[in-house]
């Protein structure tokens, strides 16, 4: 079926080319009206600067500038992460511009008076601080403002507005180093810095703060407080491989990208001597690089993201570094100049940086602010300092060949770490979302107990407890992991134990006691009431205990009901000929008592030495009125190996709708009794049972039933989609635990899913019908119980999925869907696709309401076509799901009341 | 069945039942009995032991916690669609509010024995209230973290 499709008008168009979803349009306004003004004052600042540096001091000394600016830019990003926690982004935003506007203009108070000609590299200097600092604030503010599929799509799209700025900023700077001194731009600059404070102000007051950002740290030591995230960063840096290879890449690509932006400016400056030119080749060159960025990242960006995912795009930026290196290498002239400009000015906008930013949101939250400390505070500094240090030596040298030489070797390990920084992303994204949704490692519970001296002492300590609850607690746990050392412990608990927990301790612990410490239990026999003794009894004489024998006669002979039992059970098992008339006789007493204990202690008995001519007299007891005696006569029966399943058909077909769910859980342990096809029908209707055990049992008869069939009936059953989602979903869960052939669960996911589709189609129609109608009850349920139902039906579809890709992703990326936070939901998106798994991905996206109006259009799904409300509620009242059809049914009378 | 759904949709719009599947919060409406109370009754007094939940059809009910069930200050006024005394059908401490009757009231009773019996056979139902306990206990560090800033 394909969704039906509303003729799309022009803004439709417009949002759909630019995945632009409903709700998002105003705010993605205003961030590119921001990001326009940030452009803008950017371009103009930096043409301005390299003009006036070139012209007043000269290419030379820019190695001095590189190292000036790694000290300023090292200590001003660390006041910007001391302050970045503290303040809201948007106020931090209006703050910044406000200090940068105060001081660009003592900077042109400086240069216009001549007071000192160090005014120009200063500005230059402050250029670079301010570009990265609010190039790095301008994408931590929008990020604040949307989730992180939205950032995914929508970043690159406001990053063109920085792009539109900067390229109409090239225009004007080309036009105005003609009409006036380049000094005089600054003043221009200082206006956009207000204009932008003013916009910020305005949209705050307006709309409130930014919604996905966490309330201001409060209190004294905002400096120490970035060291410490700074040490926390790097701390963190050594777990995380995303992260060290991620700042190694960085600290690489400055020290390229420095290299080559000097061999740019070497060039310039041989071939270009005034301020005027200068001021029209960077103003120039500004504007055709913002125009093809501008392109690219409106219509480019996002979709190549998308298309290529982000890993590939993450290679893309190194490649052509290297690629501009080669380039000057051949020809150290004006063209390989312009082309490494381009590279600059185009690729590390459009691709680079959307690239890196997405990388970064596979960090846990708390450390993406830790982690852009470190690359701004420390690791880009290093960079520019190490930039620095490197061409001022290579200028001593030189030797031409050296600078592309050292820029190529500086970008193929740039290269190296984003392949290395690509393999840690996926491992990144699962690794945040199963630390923010609490998913356990799977084999954590296999514990090295042969070292673990300190849990076998904890254990050993909750199992002396003197709270008997806790004892027994503790003293499982120590039988399971400590075998061989446990009993001895368990029985020490024995001696104080009351009578309950003393039976409770003592079945727990003579199935693993050594022979030579059963003399034990002989001493207990004397200090025990009956209810124990038979428990003892019973487990001696299954033992075939020499002592223990004499008490058959005994106990065959008690009134108490258990100790008779156990005496018939002593007979079977020391094969006393000479009793076992009078064992038959107490045996056929005890199952036709009056009492319960009787009954229960004979069936117990039937359970375990099943007798087939005691089969009349437990059938009787299957419509006793204590639920306890039917179970125990279902359980029994169960054991026989032939039965009358005439006499049993009907009796487990009542039992399988007992109120007590131990009594349908043993009903449907009994069915295996009946006919291939009884059985199979009963299992099938005990799958939908709300009680989980009945769920396991049916599982557990199917599975015994079919034997070496069991896998293939059972795909046959989920292909017919006869049972509810979640019947289908215990199913699946027992199929994953034997091999499954994966070209079959691979179809039942996506039937899963083209279903999945079905019905989120059909609740946003029945959403809308609630919102038309507001009020209308039947509607109302029935949107939630389809939500439901779509919930359960993809929850299905993960749980089949977990058979066919790494269980422990799926499971993570299950629990990120279901997380209700769109941050997590987004880190799943991403993990799937990083899969392989697209096309499950997609109809995840269009399922969660997050897929475009192309990406709703082209997905499939299965099923009849359901373009009004009327078809859905027909469809839904003639389905399988029994809730599903009454809801559709109650939605049906109200829609023609409504129409009456 | 018209009924049935509507008390279903009653529960459903409560914090405590919002997490529960609408299939199994349909056995829990069966179980919902109707009371109706007139103006001036108390529902019950700070002190009693806390035995079942209710829900208002139709009507008002203030809540007060003054130590003198008699006082008429309340801290809320409930109306049609509120539930209240849900905690006690989980703690088994006694009511910590008095309910006066404000105007004629259609409520909805839900026995605590009664609910807990449809846990044992339904055991995903308690998994839905714990999910709405939960989330009402999300909200409630929310309030104190926003009030701490």
């Amino acid at each position: 079926m394909r969704f039906p499709q509303k003729k799309q008008s022009a803004a439709d168009y417009i949002r759909s080319e630019l995945l632009i979803r409903e709700g998002e349009g105003g705010t993605l306004a205003y961030f590119l009206a921001l990001f326009f003004l940030l452009g803008l004052g950017l371009a103009l600042g930096r043409g301005s600067a390299n003009a006036l540096f070139l012209k007043h001091f000269g290419v030379a000394y820019l190695p001095h500038v590189y190292l000036a600016l790694s000290l300023c830019l090292g200590l001003s990003s660390l006041g910007y992460a001391a302050l970045a926690d503290r303040i809201a982004p948007e106020k931090l935003f209006a703050g910044m511009a406000a200090v940068f506007a105060a001081v660009l203009v003592i900077i042109w108070v400086l240069m216009r008076t001549g007071a000192t000609d160090l005014a120009f590299p200063i500005y230059l200097v402050n250029f670079g601080v301010i570009s990265e600092v609010v190039l790095l604030h301008a994408t931590l503010y929008f990020g604040a403002n949307f989730d992180g599929d939205q950032v995914k799509r929508l970043l690159p799209l406001a990053l063109a507005g920085i792009q539109a700025g900067e390229l109409s900023g090239g225009l004007v700077l080309a036009g105005l180093s003609v009409l006036m001194p380049m000094k005089d731009v600054l003043l221009l600059w200082v206006t956009i810095c207000a204009a932008s404070v003013a916009l910020i102000i305005w949209r705050h007051r307006r709309y409130g703060n930014s919604p996905y950002t966490h309330p201001p740290r409060r209190g004294s030591g905002a400096l120490r407080a970035a060291a410490d995230q700074l040490v926390q960063g790097l701390r963190f840096a050594r777990q995380s491989d995303l992260l060290r290879y991620s700042s190694y890449g960085v600290l690489f690509m400055v020290i390229a990208v420095f290299t080559l932006s000097y061999s740019v400016m070497t060039i310039y400056a041989a071939n270009f001597h005034t301020e005027t030119e200068l001021g029209i080749i960077f103003g120039l060159t500004t504007f055709v690089g913002g125009a093809v960025t501008l392109l690219a990242q409106i219509f480019f960006s996002g979709k190549l993201l998308q298309r290529f995912g982000v890993r590939r795009m993450n290679l893309v930026f190194p490649l052509t570094t290297l690629a501009s290196f080669a380039g000057l290498i051949l020809s150290f002239t004006l063209p390989s100049a312009l082309l490494a400009a381009f590279n600059q000015s185009v690729i590390m906008p459009a691709i680079r940086n959307p690239s890196r930013n997405l990388l970064f949101q596979a960090l846990p939250d708390y450390m993406q602010g830790r982690a852009r400390a470190l690359s701004l505070v420390l690791v880009l500094p290093l960079g520019i300092l190490t930039a620095g240090v490197l061409l001022q030596l290579l200028r001593l040298g030189n030797a031409d060949w050296m600078l592309p030489a050292t820029g190529t070797l500086a970008a193929l390990a740039y290269l190296v770490y984003s392949a290395k920084t690509n393999r840690a992303y996926l491992g990144a994204v699962l690794s945040t979302m199963a630390e923010k949704l609490y998913i356990p490692r799977e084999h954590m519970g296999a514990l090295d107990t042969r070292r673990d001296r300190e849990l076998f002492e904890l254990l050993a300590r909750g199992a002396a407890h003197a709270d008997e609850q806790i004892s027994i607690t503790y003293a499982k746990v120590l039988m399971d992991a400590f075998p061989a050392e446990a009993p001895r412990i368990v029985l020490e608990r024995l001696q104080s134990a009351g009578l309950r927990t003393r039976d409770q301790l003592i079945r727990l612990v003579v199935p693993k006691l050594p022979e030579t410490e059963k003399t034990v239990l002989h001493d207990y026999l004397r200090t025990s009431d009956p209810h124990q003794q038979a428990t003892i009894l019973d487990i001696l004489f299954v033992a075939r205990d020499a002592v223990a024998r004499s008490h058959v006669r005994v106990c065959l002979e008690s009134d108490n009901p258990r100790l008779t039992a156990c005496g018939i059970l002593g007979v079977h098992c020391y094969n006393e000929l000479e009793l076992m008339d009078e064992a038959t006789r107490r045996w056929n007493q005890l199952l036709r008592g009056a009492q319960s204990p009787s009954l229960l202690a004979g069936l117990d008995l039937l359970r375990r030495r099943p007798d087939e001519t005691m089969f009349d007299a437990a059938a009787k007891l299957l419509v006793h009125p204590e639920d306890r005696v039917k179970r125990a006569a279902l359980l029994g029966l169960a054991q026989f190996a032939s039965v009358d399943a005439a006499t049993l058909t009907p009796l487990i077909g009542t039992l399988l709708h007992a109120e007590d769910h131990t009594v349908r859980m043993a009903a449907v342990q009994c069915a295996l009794q009946l006919a291939a096809g009884e059985c199979r029908k009963h299992c099938h209707q005990a799958l939908e049972d709300r009680h989980p055990r009945v769920v396991q049992a049916a599982l557990e008869v199917l599975k015994q039933l079919d034997g070496k069939d069991f896998v293939a009936t059972s795909l046959d059953w989920l292909d017919a989609n006869e049972g509810s989602p979640r019947a289908q979903c215990a199913m699946v869960e027992l199929l994953l635990k034997q091999p499954v052939p994966s070209g079959r669960l691979e179809a039942f996911v996506r039937s899963r899913l083209g279903a999945a589709m079905q019905i989120a189609g059909a609740l946003r129609l029945v959403e809308k019908a609630c919102k038309q109608a507001q009020g209308q009850k039947s509607m109302e349920l029935l949107a939630l119980a389809l939500r439901e139902s779509l919930g359960r039906i993809v929850a299905l579809a993960l749980t089949a999925l977990e058979g066919l890709e790494d269980r422990q992703l799926v499971r993570t990326v299950r629990a990120g869907l279901a997380s209700r936070d769109a941050r997590q939901e987004a880190r799943a998106f991403e993990a799937l696709e990083d899969l392989g798994a697209r096309d499950i991905a997609a109809a995840l996206r269009v399922i969660f309401g997050r897929g475009g109006v192309r990406e709703r259009g082209s997905v499939e799904a299965a099923g009849p076509s359901l373009g009004t409300i009327s078809d859905v509620v027909d469809y839904f009242a003639q389905g399988r799901d029994a809730w599903l059809q009454d809801c559709a049914s109650f939605a049906r009378r109200g829609l023609m009341k409504g129409a009456a | 069945m018209r009924d049935l759904l509507d008390k279903l949709l009653l529960l459903k719009r409560t914090a405590t039942f919002s997490e529960v599947a609408t299939d199994d919060l349909r056995v829990v409406a069966q179980e919902l009995a109707q009371e109706t109370c007139f103006a001036g009754e108390r529902l019950f007094d700070l002190g009693d032991p806390s035995d079942r939940m209710y829900l208002i059809v139709e009507g008002k009910v203030g809540i007060s916690i003054d130590t003198d069930p008699a006082a008429k200050e309340f801290i809320s006024t409930l109306g049609p669609g509120d539930c209240f005394g849900e905690m006690g059908l989980f703690d088994d401490l006694p009511r910590s509010a008095t309910a006066h009757v404000l105007v004629d009231s259609q409520l909805l009773a839900l026995d605590k024995f009664k609910l807990r019996g449809l846990i044992v056979s339904y055991p995903e139902l308690l998994l839905g209230l714990l999910r709405g306990l939960s989330h009402r206990l999300r909200g409630a560090n929310e309030m104190i973290a926003r009030g701490r800033n």
